[in-house]
């Protein structure tokens, strides 16, 4: 809750972070506590349920560029990356889920994609493409 | 010709002088005269007609023997060919006599070195199984061991997942709709604080550094320019970032950080990430 007490800071709508914190309790304490909760069940089913594979959550840093084959685009729109930066993620809005998977004999393990993380991008939230 | 002598020995010295004297002064007849009398007496008989009888009884007898030795002639001549070729069968079945012979050495020879074979190839295979049961016993032993050891370890193992990717999928996808709810109602109420209505409104500086835990300067200046959408999307950024640290690490603590190294290199495993998780 701290974090979310200093992103609603940054509207300058509140005089305190204190503020802000009244405010998210007030309004999404139960879907907190079921955020902590499902967060903590995730982890307990990556590290303790599932041992046949390494499961884990997936998140897209922003600045990183679209890669239509782990994320969607919240849009949908057209992803291609371009010289300007508009193909850049501007921030994820849904995890996603991967695992590593054995190889054969003498292969590394790589990563597969079960769930690809949502994200939107630069070009769909900045007017004129600033 | 003691065979012959041995068949007919009263005939043995006239025979023989008959035969050896063969172009002598003495005619057959008179020898054969000598014969019948040995005593020499030619006929100086007392009456004549007696003598004339006398000497019809002797040509006779004389003939008859005649007849006698030719037959006993032609007697000794077959059988001196039946033994000419009795000797000749005989020899042909010593020849065939000494062949078997020969032949039946040379098949105990190879009776002998058949057996020789056999005797070294069934030491072979004798030695081949006595090393082979010799590592079959010290594979079962180490088996044994083996599954000693397993049987202990699997103790601490799970070999199934208690949970499938279906259902770890759902409870991300709760993950997320909550996530969602949250960054929706701060907005909504934001924007409710936002009306003409609302009087506490704080001046916000541009260039100031934003204290939200992602850095997302794009969602963050949308905010500082009151726009909702982006709001939104910052919160569910930020929740999104939380959720993804809380779900990889070990605990919030700093100490429990140095585990997050140590998990990556055993994480290899499955099997021994249960066995460390269980112990925490």
């Amino acid at each position: 809750m701290d974090q979310l007490s200093k992103v609603l800071d940054e509207t300058g709508s509140f005089s305190s972070i204190q503020q802000s914190l009244e405010l998210i309790k007030d309004v999404a304490l139960e879907e907190i506590e079921s955020i902590v909760q499902l967060s903590l069940r995730s982890q307990l089913a990556f590290r303790v349920e599932v041992t046949s594979s390494d499961m884990f959550l997936l998140f897209e840093a922003p600045g990183n560029m679209f890669d239509g084959t782990k994320m969607t685009d919240e849009y949908g729109s057209d992803a291609t990356p371009t010289p300007d930066g508009l193909g850049r993620i501007a921030g994820t809005t849904e995890v996603g889920v991967g695992k590593n998977v054995c190889g054969g004999p003498g292969e590394s393990r790589r990563p597969e994609i079960l769930l690809k993380t949502k994200v939107v991008l630069e070009k769909d939230v900045v007017e004129n493409g600033e | 010709m003691d065979w012959i002598s041995s068949f007919c020995p009263p005939f043995k010295l006239s025979f023989l002088g008959s035969s050896s004297s063969h172009g002598g002064d003495e005619s057959p007849t008179e020898s054969q005269d000598r014969l019948v009398s040995p005593s020499g007496s030619s006929g100086g008989s007392v009456n004549g007609t007696e003598e004339g009888g006398a000497d019809n009884v002797r040509s006779r007898e004389l003939r008859r023997l005649r007849r006698e030795i030719e037959d006993l002639k032609g007697q000794v001549e077959s059988q001196g060919a039946e033994m000419v070729k009795l000797r000749g069968e005989e020899e042909a079945l010593v020849k065939e006599c000494e062949h078997k012979r020969s032949r039946v050495a040379e098949l105990e020879s190879e009776i002998g070195q058949m057996r020789g074979h056999h005797r070294e190839d069934a030491q072979r295979r004798t030695q081949h199984i006595q090393a082979t049961e010799e590592r079959l016993r010290r594979t079962e032993e180490l088996l044994a061991t083996r599954s000693a050891e397993l049987t202990g370890a699997q103790a601490f193992l799970s070999t199934t997942d208690h949970l499938s990717e279906a259902e770890v999928l759902g409870i991300v996808r709760d993950l997320n709709e909550n996530i969602y709810q949250v960054a929706v109602k701060l907005t909504e109420e934001w924007e409710n604080l936002e009306s003409p209505l609302a009087t506490s409104r704080m001046e916000v500086d541009p260039a100031s550094q934003p204290s939200v835990p992602v850095p997302v300067p794009v969602l963050v200046q949308l905010v500082r320019d009151r726009d909702y959408t982006g709001l939104t999307f910052l919160l569910q950024s930020c929740l999104c970032s939380q959720v993804v640290n809380m779900t990889s690490s070990w605990g919030h603590h700093q100490e429990l950080a140095a585990l997050d190294s140590v998990y990556q290199r055993i994480s290899a495993s499955g099997k021994y990430r249960i066995v460390c998780t269980g112990g925490i």
